[in-house]
């Protein structure tokens, strides 16, 4: 009950449907539609080496993110530390499972997925390989982009900061610095990846 | 001035590949030679899963907003707060600038989505031809910005781990958190399955 399409030597735009010639860009042009101006492609270089770099040394970060306290509270002599995971925990026994849910797939999961997905699939691209879960890896990266939100979790980090600085003193454990970290290696990442490179490695054309 | 749907391309959703869609009987489906998801040349059903999406976020906005997100208590002293008590409190203890970004991420920026997604919908059915370019960055924008909206129900998850000094400061999420992040969610759901194409479809249909 399915068919198989044909392909068409063209760029199709995402957002008005545009029908372009397939560009031959260099590195750090961009292609936009003719018609909306959305951004088609991105001449980019280099796309496995620097995507299994910056992804490693983000699961690197990712690991010492999850192994130091995180923030330190202190009101009247005493002492509270919690760790990048604790609010999911404290959350989850308050009786709010969704949000913990949320808190843990957006702030932890996704970005571990992420990482994971994007490392393993260059680190094949880089060793010349092809397997069969490659294409599902490029697929669960470019759907779970959104939903990796690390960046929101430093500004709320700050916004909470903020707010109890009136009532007690918070400070910062080594585990927030190996975040912001990570939250700069995984969005260089992301910037040297380029899925088309990706799925043209899968058809055969080897420019990684 | 072509447009892949006139020539039946369809672009993979999934792997932007494009391909000549074969002649299919209205049961069959074409699927990607690259990637094999499945091929349309719009979205399915785009509109209305679309308001779907965004009439269970207006539905939820109500708790949200009414119900209170979070409660800190300071030596056993402290009430519940909703989104915009909250704010107000920071703006009155001298922290204007944090209780703007709170404003932006939790109240503007929500409400102004829905908003957004429900006018572009409604120029949709209208067929309307005003500007598509510029809504079209508009609909880019929302889709971008959505998920900053999380920044409250990150805020909560942090404090409640971190104030939990029973008998001298303790904080608590409450029941408008949840409502208040099905209404991000839904929202970036929504912003997922609007088809920025459908603006553009009103353009040739009489020329």
């Amino acid at each position: 009950m399915s068919g198989l399409a044909h392909r068409a030597p063209a760029l199709v735009c995402h957002d008005c449907d545009q029908l372009h010639e397939e560009p031959r860009l260099s590195s750090g042009e961009v292609a936009a539609c003719t018609r909306c101006g959305s951004v088609l492609a991105r001449g980019k270089h280099d796309v496995a080496v620097r995507t299994f770099a910056y992804s490693i040394a983000s699961i690197f970060l990712l690991a010492l993110a999850n192994s130091f306290p995180f923030m330190t509270y202190e009101i009247a002599g005493r002492m509270q530390v919690s760790r990048l995971w604790s609010g999911v925990l404290q959350l989850h026994s308050d009786g709010y499972w969704e949000l913990a849910l949320i808190v843990l797939f957006s702030s932890i999961l996704a970005p571990v997925i992420l990482l994971l997905c994007l490392s393993s699939l260059t680190g094949a691209m880089l060793m010349g390989r092809r397997f069969a879960w490659m294409p599902t890896a490029i697929k669960v990266a470019t759907k779970i982009k959104t939903w990796s939100m690390m960046e929101v979790f430093l500004l709320a980090v700050a916004v909470s900061t903020i707010k109890l600085s009136q009532l007690a003193d918070v400070s910062q454990g080594p585990s927030l610095y190996a975040f912001i970290g990570l939250i700069l290696t995984s969005s260089l990442a992301l910037s040297a990846f380029e899925p088309a490179v990706a799925w043209a490695y899968i058809d055969g054309e080897d420019s990684a | 001035m072509t447009r892949a749907r006139s020539q039946r391309i369809a672009n993979c959703h999934t792997c932007s590949l494009a391909t000549e869609l074969p002649k299919l009987t209205p049961k069959e489906v074409a699927h990607c030679p690259r990637c094999n998801s499945k091929l349309h040349l719009r979205k399915s059903n785009s509109a209305s899963r679309t308001w779907a999406l965004l009439l269970a976020a207006y539905f939820m906005y109500l708790p949200a907003n009414l119900l209170p997100v979070s409660t800190i208590i300071y030596l056993d002293d402290g009430q519940p707060d909703t989104i915009m008590s909250s704010v107000i409190k920071l703006f009155q203890k001298g922290d204007a600038p944090i209780a703007l970004v709170l404003f932006i991420a939790s109240i503007a920026v929500p409400a102004g989505k829905m908003i957004i997604l429900t006018w572009l919908l409604i120029t949709v059915k209208l067929r309307s031809k005003w500007k598509p370019r510029d809504r079209t960055a508009i609909y880019r924008s929302i889709e971008f910005i959505g998920r900053w909206s999380m920044l409250d129900v990150f805020v909560i998850s942090i404090l409640v781990a971190l104030v939990q000094l029973q008998a001298i400061a303790t904080v608590y999420a409450g029941p408008g958190a949840i409502a208040f992040c099905a209404v991000v969610v839904l929202t970036m759901f929504a912003a997922e399955s609007f088809d920025p194409r459908l603006m553009w479809d009103a353009l040739e249909e009489e020329s």
